[in-house]
């Protein structure tokens, strides 16, 4: 068993559709998420592939369409460190040539939460 | 090692544009301005932003950048003022200097110890020297410490640069690889219809998984780079604020502030800076885009920010904050000012303009002026020093006119200082020719210095000359054999007609009112032989109308006419005599007993501040008490009348009281023999219609 289990955030939407329903073809997992990402089939078909390689969605080509489910568990994922993935992929080497949109560095939920309250009153107030 | 044409090209040809002493004076310069600047936007921006608005704040940072990174200098005529010496270089400043001095220092200590063991040639120890002297000149002009200066400063710039471009080609790489697709359908035709409201070209945009932010990467083929994450209601809003970004070139701003990092890696003051300047950038942006917004849609951008700052693989629980976090604040206060967009007071964003160009103006504003120099010289022939060469012209010559040969060794400068000699004194022509020894050492590159001592025995020089290499001659000191050897006939140089002009003017400054009309009787330019300077100039100064009234002034000048200061040669310490005339001096005819043929002149002196001023309110008239004195020491010394007033008469006058309720006092004095202190006639009386505390004393006694 692999030592470590690198999840996106993307890629566990669709851990999370298969886990709640198993198996499913590509177009289940296109149309279970599309009202919430708009992703495309090309989008999720791409992320499958990534997740086959790293060995946490297998496929299943014995039938038509071809069927997907997951090769690891809930349980076994909420061990690993998921989030040290971000940080280490863009948070530890900030590159000066580009500008992000905003800059994602432990904003909390507390801080969060503030804001949604200021915006909230803010559309109270407009309306 | 470094390459030498590395070295070449911040050091030595004249040519190139960036020799180590400029390129350090610019980096000094740089820094300090700069942070100055700095220190000045950051305040700016916090006290100012509502009412001048981010995008001022943010034009504020280029201008900070343009001082970081230009290398110019604009003339400021109180640097002239500023700066305590000259430097030939006119671009040499300060830091830069010293480093050149040192140098030279060392040059001449050198060149003083290869002098001084002339006698010994052939000995080790004068190799070695000469092996040293050579070394000195050949390798190490600018300094072995300016070279690991130079060494340091660029190995952190390159790092720093490089390190730049590495995380920047890793970034692309990685967002390459894990690109997921590009826009497709409604959202392709979303993104067309945005480019097309903010009239911009479109550029590549793709989704990218793992990625915590839309981002607009790239300077010369940008691309946006969207979250696969990014909730769909919000991406017009992504797309926008990243177009935005693409329209306003912020990306050239990004590479500027990179260029301003790796240009001042050092400097921490501007890693703050570009920190503060990238949430300035998007604070900015956000108002460039908040103002062509409804309210409504203002809320839903900010709205926007929010969410994409919210992501799930941050830690949710288990962080202790109090507060908010920096990157919470900064957000906050990013939909703080979406939503409370104010508008600009344009007289406040008028005068924060206005200031800022005066301060970057003034920030440039490091360079000695030339226009000083070029009122000064309206005759370009005048004063050959203006030429932006190191060396002197050839045809500024002092003295006499012996033709110019460049001397190239000891033989070239000693024929040379024959020539001059016999040309400056034709009388002493036979032992210059034949007789006299000369000592003949090179200082630095520059010229020659020439001691002509007499055959037999004796150290004192006969003559003192120094020569330029070009065979020009600066200097002639001849030492009088008759007159104990510190007679120095210092040769008096030809003087450009507008340097007496300036001579004047200074030497006006220190005697305001005795020179008015005075003449430049005589004068010499002592010329820095080391770095070709006429630096100071030493001259007499004559009333024109009282050939008396004379003052010996240093008059230092730079060569571009600056006064570096005045000095008086002769009066060390002690007012200039002819600012302060002693009032009460003057001759007073005296007679004694009415009878004419017994007149004679008497000195009676004292000065304003002095006690021994002649006062106005005595109650005796000089001749009473000239007749008082006489009568006294008639009696006194048993000379006759006719003996004692052939005595001549050394002083007198009327001393100030000085001690309370005392009267002044009279004091006559008549020397017989001057060396002798005693021998004396010496009369003290009161200065009382009626005179009484009559002291006298005679020669041989002591001062009664």
């Amino acid at each position: 068993m692999k030592t470590s289990i690198q999840l996106s955030e993307a890629e566990l939407k669709i851990m999370q559709t298969l886990w709640d329903h198993s198996p499913q073809t590509m177009a289940d997992i296109t149309r279970a998420l599309y009202a919430e990402t708009a992703w495309t089939k090309n989008t999720v078909i791409t992320l499958l592939k990534r997740m086959i390689a790293k060995g946490t969605v297998r496929v299943d080509e014995s039938v038509y369409p071809k069927t997907y489910r997951p090769q690891i568990d809930r349980e076994q994922l909420a061990r690993q460190e998921t989030r040290s993935l971000l940080r280490r992929l863009f948070k530890g080497s900030p590159t000066m040539l580009m500008s992000n949109m905003v800059e994602d560095a432990g904003i909390t939920d507390q801080d969060l939460d503030e804001m949604i309250r200021l915006l909230q009153k803010a559309k109270e107030e407009r309306s | 090692m470094i390459p030498q044409s590395v070295l070449d090209f911040f050091h030595a040809g004249k040519s190139l544009p960036l020799r180590s002493m400029t390129f350090f004076n610019f980096l000094l310069e740089a820094t300090l301005a700069g942070s100055v600047l700095i220190l000045v936007v950051m305040v700016l921006r916090l006290v100012f932003r509502r009412r001048i608005g981010s995008r001022m704040v943010y034009l504020a940072w280029a201008l900070v950048a343009v001082r970081l990174l230009l290398p110019v200098a604009i003339p400021n005529p109180l640097m002239n003022e500023l700066r305590p010496t000259y430097s030939t270089d006119a671009g040499a400043r300060p830091v830069a200097d010293q480093v050149r001095v040192r140098y030279q220092d060392t040059m001449a200590t050198v060149s003083d110890l290869l002098f001084d063991s002339a006698e010994e040639s052939g000995s080790a120890l004068r190799q070695t020297l000469s092996d040293i002297a050579h070394e000195l000149d050949a390798y190490t002009s600018y300094g072995w410490l300016g070279k690991a200066y130079l060494l340091c400063y660029a190995a952190g710039a390159l790092i720093t640069g490089g390190v730049f471009v590495a995380r920047h080609l890793r970034f692309r790489r990685r967002l390459r690889r894990k690109t997921v697709g590009p826009l497709e359908g409604a959202q392709q035709t979303l993104y067309q219809s945005i480019c097309k409201d903010l009239g911009v070209r479109p550029i590549p945009v793709r989704y990218v998984d793992p990625l915590p932010s839309p981002c607009l990467v790239g300077v010369w083929k940008p691309e946006i780079a969207l979250p696969l994450t990014l909730p769909p209601d919000s991406l017009s809003e992504a797309l926008l604020h990243e177009l935005s970004h693409y329209r306003a070139r912020d990306a050239w701003w990004v590479l500027l502030r990179s260029v301003c990092c790796a240009v001042h890696w050092f400097n921490p003051l501007v890693w703050l800076a570009q920190r503060l300047v990238k949430a300035d950038c998007e604070l900015a942006c956000d108002e460039r885009l908040a103002v062509r917004l409804t309210p409504e849609e203002r809320l839903h951008y900010a709205d926007t920010l929010v969410r994409t700052a919210r992501h799930p693989y941050m830690p949710r629980a288990g962080v202790l904050t109090t507060g908010m976090t920096m990157t919470g604040k900064r957000l906050m206060r990013r939909v703080d000012a979406i939503l409370h967009l104010k508008a600009v007071q344009r007289i406040a964003a008028a005068l924060v303009a206005a200031m800022l160009i005066v301060l970057s103006v003034a920030a440039f504003s490091t360079a000695e002026s030339t226009e000083q120099t070029k009122r000064l010289t309206s005759d370009p022939s005048a004063f050959p020093y203006q030429t932006k060469d190191r060396y002197p012209t050839p045809d500024y010559v002092f003295g006499p006119t012996v033709s110019l040969t460049p001397l190239t060794n000891a033989a070239d400068a000693e024929a040379q200082a024959k020539r001059y000699l016999c040309a400056l004194y034709p009388d002493d022509q036979q032992a210059v020719e034949t007789q006299y020894r000369y000592h003949v050492r090179q200082f630095g590159p520059y010229g020659w210095e020439v001691v002509v001592r007499l055959p037999e025995g004796g150290e004192t020089p006969r003559y003192y000359m120094e020569l330029r290499s070009a065979g020009g001659l600066v200097s002639v000191d001849r030492t009088d054999a008759f007159s104990n050897g510190d007679e120095h006939d210092n040769h008096p140089s030809v003087l450009p007609a507008n340097l007496k002009d300036v001579l004047l003017s200074y030497g006006r400054r220190v005697s305001a009112v005795a020179l008015q009309s005075a003449v430049v009787s005589k004068a010499a330019i002592h010329t820095d032989m080391e770095t070709a300077d006429a630096r100071y100039v030493v001259c007499d100064l004559t009333q024109a109308d009282d050939p008396t009234r004379q003052v010996s002034l240093t008059v230092q000048i730079a060569p571009e006419f600056r006064l570096i200061g005045v000095y008086n040669l002769e009066n060390n310490g002690v007012a200039d005599p002819l600012e302060n005339p002693p009032i009460g001096q003057g001759t007073h005819r005296l007679t004694y007993g009415g009878d004419a043929s017994v007149a004679f002149d008497a000195t009676f002196w004292g000065d304003s501040d002095s006690q021994y001023a002649l006062s106005a309110d005595a109650a005796l008239t000089v001749q009473q008490a000239f007749d008082i004195a006489v009568n006294a020491m008639l009696e006194r010394s048993g000379l006759t009348q006719e003996a004692f007033l052939a005595l001549p008469l050394e002083y007198g006058y009327c001393d100030k009281a000085s001690f309370g309720g005392e009267a002044s006092t009279w004091r006559f004095v008549w020397y017989v023999d001057k060396d002798e202190p005693t021998n004396r006639y010496w009369v003290d009386f009161l200065d009382t219609p009626s005179p009484h505390g009559l002291s006298l004393s005679s020669p041989g006694e002591g001062l009664g």
